[in-house]
């Protein structure tokens, strides 16, 4: 890797012109001339059958193109989808949503998980609200806990958190006779593409799904969804483009949410601290779909035969739950966390010495010192948590977790070298913000051994070769590898024309710096704009796929929290974080910070802020907005230590999900090293603090 | 836009002139801002009457972005927002909460920011815009946008345009914050991908002040 001059260093955004100067065109920033706008009238109710739906008046509106009923029968949250409509402008939309009449019959309808999961609740449909899963012996468990040197129980909750990707999601869709372009706000075009020919019974070479800027996923934006079919179905009845971007309010209710968790745990430990079993019955919602299941006990190691769980899926009437970074892993960590220190606490171990002892990997020893001596542990741990003279008290605490990311084999790339010296890499990828396309344009400089400056990378669009979509950090996993390996071929190629130029074996050329050379003898070498030239007006184009041993998986990463507590007021204020996180070789340490940093803020928020309010009266979100549904602002940045923990030999891993993991579990730890007091339930608001430091009688 | 005439249907309710009356912005925002708003809205530029008889549904309205002249008949409720993303394709000004919440549709107007989803397009007539596409002049970037791809002060970049428009501003009228001043300016913009510290950096890069954690 000394070879190269990019890859690992830090590289400003390839992209980053078109984001300062507004250039860069995202999904919504589509205009086409004669282009509708189209809206999605949704469900006020949380569960009704539709009895009448009346659109005359609608539909009569001037400006109002068409108007297409969904042909819902039955509706099962607020905001679920009924019909759609295009107009000439949004607010006509508007109006024409306003003139829909519909008539429900209500049904009777569940909000929240512990009224979904009585005997006599109203249910979603005739599979019942609750599915659920276990796993181990109770009572032999049970039995182990009891002999065990220390134990501890506590039930601990997280609640719903939503992706909030500040671009809507969002799609236009124009109609060329049975050819459909879509401007798909997606994290897999790919993907997408198949979707739209699938519901459209259209080969899939019939559709081109383009995005190359998007604002946000999260997870939530895989499958092209309702909103997206539907704007290639406006498109197509009324032959006109049509735009149909989603709202704030409807983002909220119906495009995805990370589910809740309550998790009842018992932790045992023998007389050194070695833990001896772990014991968890959870529920958890994920509105009407299923899985708000989580790993556990997360990354420590419990002794086999010694784990007992079970698991309950509750369905309620709200939005389904989508991937969201990292899915199950926060929740996971936060329960852990908390019952691990209380666990520490009680056998008398520093919760830094007893995480080495629990933890099986042996990446995160390292990084727990190395976060340790970055935070100042050992000056700013309390010895005796909450002794703080005051009411500001000041604690520290810490965190950690893991996460697979890997790469997709069916990647594929083109490399191509113009005669006048110019390189293309043209990959069927997307850039969520990652910065994925700036390591496709560093991978192939560096492969090439020339100037970024000659290279152009090319995503974002159906046309290009296939890549996967982008989730579970495996973008970077499946793309550089491919780059790598086309580059490579490419360069091979070239070089194979310059050999004979030379005089010299071609096995025997390297290019760095723009200059091919032999490495048996310096003096021969050609400059690659000269090498570029011998192909005589032809493009140098190869196309080929992934290949073992750029990339690999699994990460570990841990976090430190140092935070200031007001027993008075139960405000918690962040002061620094510092993240350590291995991803293996970083391709740019400096789009690799700001994912890192990201990652903390959006843990922090979670922590701290976001939580999705359902009205138990009327099956409605209260908060469907950003000034009720808060997230973390500037004002409430704490400083943010991004710490690399490099290890180059095990090639590129990717770290967007793995940087959001750990960040709640470290809050609440050090909010107990300050205060005393544990806060089983997030979001850990001033009520919620002072509501614990009641219940121990004060600070 | 249809020049059909038509008037707002009753079921339409209030009217986005009267829901701007009635709402404050969401966040504790920079002072300015809110100012901005407010003054617009006292000085009330009056609807000129369309073409078309007396309705006065619509408007022409005539205003200076980026140093351009601009003159457009709109629906009176347009949005200054809407009016220069979706009649004049200046996309750069982005729309996420639509409800002065946010503050990505940040813009400057007669020198003071605001958010350009909570005025109408009638309150801009006759006002001196400058939105993110203004922002580089003579094919030279801007500091701000410099220092933004310097620092990596972006993920996604949805959330940037705004941030630049605040920071521009701030800037102007305090070329030396401090770090607090910084988060004072900025504290009406929002980031999901959690950009702040490195758009911190490249603001404190531009005060000339040390660099913060990275
Ligand atoms: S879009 Fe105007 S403040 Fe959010
Ligand atoms: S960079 Fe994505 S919202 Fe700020």
């Amino acid at each position: 890797m000394d070879k190269m001059k990019y890859v690992g260093h830090d590289i400003p955004r390839t992209d980053g012109p078109e984001k300062v100067n507004g250039s860069a065109r995202y999904s919504q920033d589509i205009v086409l001339p004669g282009m509708l706008y189209g809206l999605i009238v949704r469900s006020p109710r949380p569960h009704a059958y539709i009895e009448h739906i009346d659109f005359t008046k609608a539909a009569k509106l001037p400006g109002v193109a068409t108007v297409l009923n969904l042909n819902k029968y039955t509706v099962r949250y607020v905001g679920e989808e009924i019909l759609a409509l295009a107009a000439e402008s949004m607010d006509i939309a508007e109006d024409a949503a306003a003139l829909v009449e519909i008539k429900f019959r209500d049904l009777p309808f569940v909000v929240s998980e512990e009224a979904a999961m009585k005997e006599d609740a109203p249910r979603l449909d005739q599979n019942g609200n609750v599915s659920g899963w276990g796993d181990g012996n109770k009572a032999e468990v049970e039995k182990i806990i009891e002999e065990s040197a220390f134990a501890v129980e506590n039930t601990l909750s997280t609640q719903v958190q939503t992706h909030a990707c500040l671009e809507t999601h969002s799609c236009t869709a124009k109609w060329e006779g049975d050819k459909l372009t879509a401007w798909v706000s997606t994290q897999g075009v790919h993907g997408a593409r198949s979707d739209l020919a699938q519901y459209f019974e259209i080969p899939v070479e019939n559709v081109e799904v383009i995005c190359e800027y998007m604002g946000g996923g999260f997870g939530s934006k895989f499958p092209v969804g309702v909103e997206g079919v539907v704007a290639a179905r406006l498109a197509k009845i009324t032959g006109k483009p049509v735009k149909l971007m989603l709202s704030r309010h409807e983002e909220f209710l119906a495009v995805g949410n990370r589910p809740s968790s309550h998790q009842h745990l018992k932790l045992a430990c023998d007389k050194t601290g070695k833990i001896t079993a772990f014991w968890q019955e959870s529920y958890g919602t994920g509105g009407i779909s299923e899985d708000a299941s989580f790993p556990s006990p997360y990354i420590y190691k419990v002794p086999d035969g010694a784990v007992y769980k079970k698991h309950e899926d509750v369905r309620i009437n709200a939005g389904p739950a989508r991937a969201m970074r990292a899915p199950g892993h926060p929740q996971a960590n936060f329960a852990m966390e908390v019952i691990m220190d209380m666990l520490a606490e009680k056998a008398g171990m520093d919760a830094i010495e007893f995480r080495i002892l629990n933890d099986p990997n042996e990446s995160r020893h390292h990084q727990y010192r190395l976060g340790a001596e970055k935070i100042g542990w050992t000056a700013k741990r309390r010895k005796t948590p909450g002794s703080d003279k005051g009411p500001l008290k000041r604690g520290v605490g810490v965190s950690s977790g893991t996460w697979g990311g890997g790469g997709e084999k069916d990647a594929k790339a083109i490399v191509e070298i113009f005669p006048d010296g110019r390189v293309v890499t043209s990959i069927g990828t997307q850039d969520l913000g990652t910065g994925i396309r700036t390591c496709v344009h560093q991978v192939t400089a560096d492969v090439l051994g020339i100037p970024m400056s000659l290279v152009t990378p090319k995503i974002g669009r159906t046309s290009l070769p296939f890549a996967p979509g982008s989730g579970g950090s495996i973008t970077i996993g499946s793309v550089t590898p491919v780059i790598n390996n086309v580059a490579g071929k490419a360069l091979a190629e070239l070089l194979a024309k310059v050999a004979p130029a030379l005089g010299v074996s071609a096995g025997d050329l390297v290019c760095e710096d723009g200059v091919i050379f032999s490495t048996a003898d310096r003096a021969k070498s050609m400059k690659w704009k000269d090498a570029c030239a011998l192909l005589q007006g032809r493009t140098l184009s190869v196309q080929d796929g992934w290949v073992e041993g750029f990339s690999s998986s699994g990460v570990a990463g841990c976090q430190f929290v140092e935070v200031e507590v007001d027993v008075e007021t139960g405000r918690v204020k962040p002061i620094k974080v510092v993240a350590v996180q291995d991803f293996g070789l970083p391709v740019n340490t400096l789009t690799s910070r700001s994912q890192l940093n990201g990652g903390v803020i959006m843990g922090l928020s979670w922590a701290m802020l976001e939580d999705r309010s359902l009205d138990p009266n009327t099956g409605t979100m209260v908060n469907p907005n950003f000034e009720n549904y808060k997230l973390l602002g500037p004002m409430e940045m704490p400083e943010i230590e991004a710490v690399i923990d490099p290890m180059p030999e095990r090639g590129v891993i990717g770290l967007g999900e793995p940087a959001h993991i750990p960040t709640s579990g470290a809050l609440v730890t050090a909010i107990h090293n300050a205060t005393g007091v544990w806060v089983t339930k997030m979001p850990i608001t001033p009520a919620a603090v002072l509501e614990a430091l009641k219940k121990n009688g004060g600070a | 836009m249809s020049d059909n005439g038509r008037k707002s249907p009753p079921a339409a309710g209030l009217s986005r002139r009267g829901f701007l009356k009635g709402m404050g912005t969401g966040l504790v925002g920079s002072t300015a801002l809110a100012d901005g708003l407010l003054g617009q809205q006292a000085s009330g530029a009056a609807p000129k009457a369309a073409s078309r008889g007396q309705d006065i549904e619509s408007a022409v309205v005539s205003l200076t972005v980026n140093g351009k002249k601009y003159t457009a008949e709109v629906e009176t409720r347009l949005t200054l927002l809407d009016l220069l993303r979706e009649k004049f394709q200046l996309t750069g000004t982005k729309s996420v909460c639509r409800m002065g919440e946010c503050g990505a549709c940040t813009v400057i107007m007669n020198g003071r920011t605001v958010y350009s989803c909570m005025l109408l397009a009638i309150e801009a007539d006759g006002a001196k815009i400058e939105t993110i596409e203004g922002l580089a002049k003579d094919g030279k970037l801007h500091p701000v946008q410099e220092k933004f791809i310097e620092h990596d002060a972006y993920q996604c970049g949805f959330c940037t345009p705004g941030f630049e428009m605040s920071l521009k501003d701030l800037l102007d009228k305090n070329p030396n914050p401090s770090l607090d001043e910084i988060k004072h300016g900025l504290a009406g913009n929002l980031c999901r991908c959690g950009a702040y510290p490195h758009i911190f950096n490249a603001a404190l890069d531009l005060a000339g002040g040390k660099k913060g954690g990275r």
